[in-house]
C-alpha cells in the first residue's frame, strides 16, 4: 500500500495544489486532500481555533482533524515567501506549529519552508524529495512535472471560467485571495450564485503575472504582502475591463482591510461600481445574497437607462 | 381601478402599499410582523382589502424585505426584488433628484448613493446591528416611554450628554449609569439619539458621499430625535416622505409595475388570506453539512424549499 500524504484544503491549497500533489505522486505518495469544507471542519475549527484569526487560517484546524486519522503524513508547509521581495502573512509563516501546538495525535508534519527569498522553490522542494527517495533524479523528474502540470492546470482554469462566459451581458471581476473565492462553504456560493444570475465571473487566475507583479506608482511605498499586491494590481488590470469589481475579503484579516480600503477610495474616485464582501464564520448567506442581488440589480439597471 | 400590490416583509415590520397604474398611493399599511411573516402578511391583506374600494383589481403584485422569497411564493409574487434597490426606487419616485437615501429599518440599516437617478453605491450594516429600530423600542420599552413619543423627548433636551453608540450593550449601561448620575431623561434620549446617527455615518455610511437632497426613510425616520440628530451632523436639511415607513413596499410596487407589463399577474387574490400556509423544517442529513432545509407548504402540498447548499431540495 502506498504511502499518504495528506494536504489540508485551506489557504494556498488553493493556488499550489495541482504542483503539490504531482510533485508527490511523481515520488510514489498516495495524495489525499480532505474533504470540502462543510459544516462539521467548520464547527471544529472555530472550537479548536483562537478567536482572532481570520477564518480561513482557523479552517487548517478542521481540515487537519478530517485528515488525520487518513493519512500518514501531512504536508503543512511554511510558505514565507513565493515572490522575491515579497512575504505572506505571519499566520501563514506559523501554519504548521499552530497545527501542532493545538492538536493531539498528528501524524508526522511535514514542515517544509519554502522561502524565496532565502533560497530558490527547486532546492526547498529538493530537500523535500529527500525525505522519501534517495535518488536525485526522481526528483528532479518530479519538480520539473509538477511545474508543468501547475501551469497547464493555471490555463485549464482560465479556458474554464472562459467558456462559461457568455459573449453578452454582464461582466463582474471577483477579487480576493484564493482561498477566499474558490472555497465555497465559507463565501456562500459566490461564484456559483453569480453565474445563477448570468453574470460573466473572471478571476485573477485570469491576469497575466506580469500584470500581478508590476510596481504601484500611484502609492508612495510598495505593498510587500505578496497576495494582497495581485489583487490590487488586478483591481487596475480590471477596471477598465469589467461592468464592476466584487472584492472578498476576510473579517479581521490585516493586509486585506488595508488595500480594501485602498481599493474602495479609488473605486470612489472613477465612480466604478465596487462591492466589498466581509465574511467570517458567521456570515449568513442571506447576507451576502441580498448584497449580490443589490449589486447586480444596481449595474444592470444603470446599463437599462444608458440605453 | 387597476393597482399594483407591493409588500415589504422585515423582521420588525410588514408593510404593504397599493398603487395605481400611475403610481399614486391608494392604500399603504404599517403593521408589527411579531416574529410570524405569514400571518402579518395574511392579517395586513385582509385589513387592506378592507379599506379599498370594491373596482381596486390588482394586476402586478412584488416583494421585497428579508421574507422576499417565503412572501413571494405565498402571493406569486410577480417579482420578488431585494430591499436595496426597492427602497431606491421609492424614494427616487418621489424625489426624482434624490441623492442620498439613509435608511434605518427594525434589524438593519443601509445606505444607498444615487445620482442622476441610477444607484451608484449602497452598503449595509455588517456584523452588528447597534443603534437600528429594535433596540431603539427596547429601550423605549426600558424606559416606560411610548416608541412614538420617543423623538419627542429627545427634541425637548436642554443639554448634551454623550452616549457609547458603538454598541447596544455599551449604549444601555452607559444611560443606566447617565440616569444613575442624575442626567434628565430627555437628555439622555437625544444623546442616544446622537450616538445612533454617530455609528450609522461611521459604520454604514463611511467612506460614502452624502449629498443632497438627503432622504431618511425606514420605521426609524418617525424619530424626530434622529432627524435632528441627522441634520446636525450633516449640515443639510434631511426629508422625511410622507409614506417614509412604508418606502420599501411602494418601491417594489412600482417596479412590479415594471414586470408585468404586457402580462397577466400571477396574484390569486385577497383571498390568498384565508388559505392555510405554513413552513417546516428539517436537516438534510445527506452530507455533513446537515442542511437546515426549509419547506413551505400551501394546503399541505409543498410549494417551495430552500436552505440547501447543494440543490437537491430545490426539485418540488
Amino acid at each position: 500500500m502506498a504511502t499518504k500524504i495528506g494536504i489540508p484544503r485551506v489557504l494556498l491549497y488553493y493556488k499550489f495544489f495541482s504542483f503539490w500533489k504531482v510533485f508527490f505522486e511523481e515520488l510514489r505518495l498516495e495524495v489525499v486532500p480532505s474533504d470540502e469544507t462543510n459544516r462539521e471542519i467548520l464547527k471544529d475549527s472555530v472550537n479548536i481555533s483562537v478567536d482572532e484569526v481570520c477564518v480561513p487560517v482557523k479552517l487548517i484546524y478542521g481540515h487537519t482533524l478530517n485528515l488525520r486519522d487518513k493519512v500518514d503524513f501531512l504536508f503543512i508547509p511554511r510558505v514565507i515567501s513565493t515572490e522575491k521581495r515579497f512575504t505572506n502573512c505571519p499566520k501563514l509563516l506559523g501554519l504548521p506549529d499552530m497545527v501542532k501546538e493545538s492538536i493531539d495525535h498528528l501524524p508526522t508534519i511535514i514542515d517544509t519552508t519554502i522561502d524565496y527569498n532565502r533560497e530558490s522553490l527547486y532546492k526547498s522542494m529538493f530537500k523535500l524529495g529527500l525525505r522519501f527517495t534517495k535518488n536525485p533524479f526522481k526528483i528532479n523528474r518530479a519538480f520539473e512535472q509538477a511545474k508543468r502540470s501547475s501551469e497547464n492546470h493555471k490555463g485549464m482554469e482560465k479556458t474554464k471560467l472562459l467558456n462559461n462566459n457568455q459573449q453578452e451581458g454582464i461582466k463582474i471581476a471577483v477579487l480576493g485571495h484564493p482561498y477566499n473565492i474558490y472555497d465555497r462553504f465559507i463565501n456562500g456560493d459566490l461564484l456559483q450564485r453569480l453565474k445563477r444570475l448570468n453574470i460573466n465571473v473572471v478571476t485573477m487566475d485570469m491576469v497575466s503575472k506580469k500584470i500581478l507583479n508590476r510596481s504601484i506608482d500611484s502609492i508612495s511605498r510598495w505593498i510587500y504582502w505578496n497576495y494582497e499586491r495581485e489583487i490590487y494590481n488586478s483591481f487596475y488590470y480590471f477596471i477598465k475591463k469589467v461592468d464592476g469589481v466584487i472584492n472578498v475579503i476576510s473579517f479581521s484579516c490585516g493586509p486585506d482591510s488595508l488595500v480594501g480600503e485602498l481599493l474602495l477610495r479609488d473605486a470612489k474616485r472613477y465612480e466604478f461600481p465596487f462591492l466589498q464582501l466581509v465574511i467570517d464564520e458567521h456570515t449568513s448567506e442571506t447576507g451576502i445574497v441580498t448584497r449580490l442581488e443589490a449589486f447586480v440589480d444596481m449595474i444592470k439597471r444603470k446599463h437599462k437607462q444608458r440605453k | 381601478m387597476k393597482a399594483y400590490l407591493g409588500v415589504d416583509i422585515g423582521s420588525i415590520s410588514t408593510n404593504i402599499a397599493i398603487i395605481s397604474e400611475d403610481a399614486e398611493v391608494i392604500e399603504s399599511l404599517y403593521i408589527r410582523t411579531l416574529g410570524q411573516p405569514i400571518k402579518a402578511v395574511q392579517d395586513g391583506l385582509r385589513k387592506i382589502s378592507g379599506m379599498l374600494t370594491n373596482n381596486v383589481e390588482i394586476i402586478g403584485v412584488g416583494t421585497t424585505g428579508s421574507a422576499r422569497r417565503l412572501i413571494g411564493v405565498m402571493l406569486n409574487a410577480d417579482l420578488i426584488k431585494n430591499e436595496i434597490i426597492a427602497h431606491a426606487v421609492g424614494a427616487i419616485h418621489f424625489y426624482p433628484d434624490v441623492q442620498t437615501v439613509l435608511e434605518i429599518g427594525g434589524q438593519d440599516s443601509k445606505i444607498i448613493i444615487i445620482r442622476q437617478g441610477i444607484v451608484t453605491d449602497f452598503a449595509m450594516n455588517t456584523v452588528c446591528a447597534a443603534g437600528t429600530g429594535s433596540f431603539l423600542d427596547h429601550q423605549a420599552q426600558r424606559l416606560n416611554i411610548p416608541i412614538e413619543e420617543f423623538g419627542d423627548f429627545a427634541l425637548r433636551a436642554n443639554s448634551k450628554v454623550n452616549i457609547a453608540g458603538r454598541c447596544t450593550v455599551f449604549a444601555e449601561s452607559d444611560m443606566i449609569h447617565k440616569a444613575q448620575l442624575g442626567v434628565g431623561i430627555s437628555e439622555i434620549i437625544n444623546g442616544l439619539c446622537e450616538a445612533i446617527v454617530r455609528n450609522y455615518l461611521n459604520n454604514v455610511g463611511k467612506g460614502k458621499e452624502i449629498l443632497p437632497p438627503v432622504i431618511f426613510q425606514g420605521g426609524v425616520a418617525a424619530n424626530k430625535g434622529v432627524k435632528r440628530a441627522f441634520e446636525k451632523e450633516l449640515g443639510y436639511e434631511v426629508i422625511v416622505p410622507k409614506y417614509y415607513d412604508v418606502m420599501g413596499a411602494i418601491g417594489v410596487a412600482i417596479l412590479a409595475r415594471e414586470e408585468v407589463k404586457g402580462k397577466n399577474t400571477n396574484f390569486p387574490g385577497f383571498e390568498v388570506s384565508d388559505i392555510e400556509f405554513r413552513t417546516r423544517s428539517f436537516e438534510c442529513g445527506g452530507c455533513p453539512n446537515n442542511c437546515e432545509v426549509i419547506e413551505t407548504l400551501r394546503e399541505n402540498k409543498v410549494i417551495d424549499r430552500y436552505g440547501d447548499r447543494c440543490g437537491k431540495w430545490e426539485v418540488l
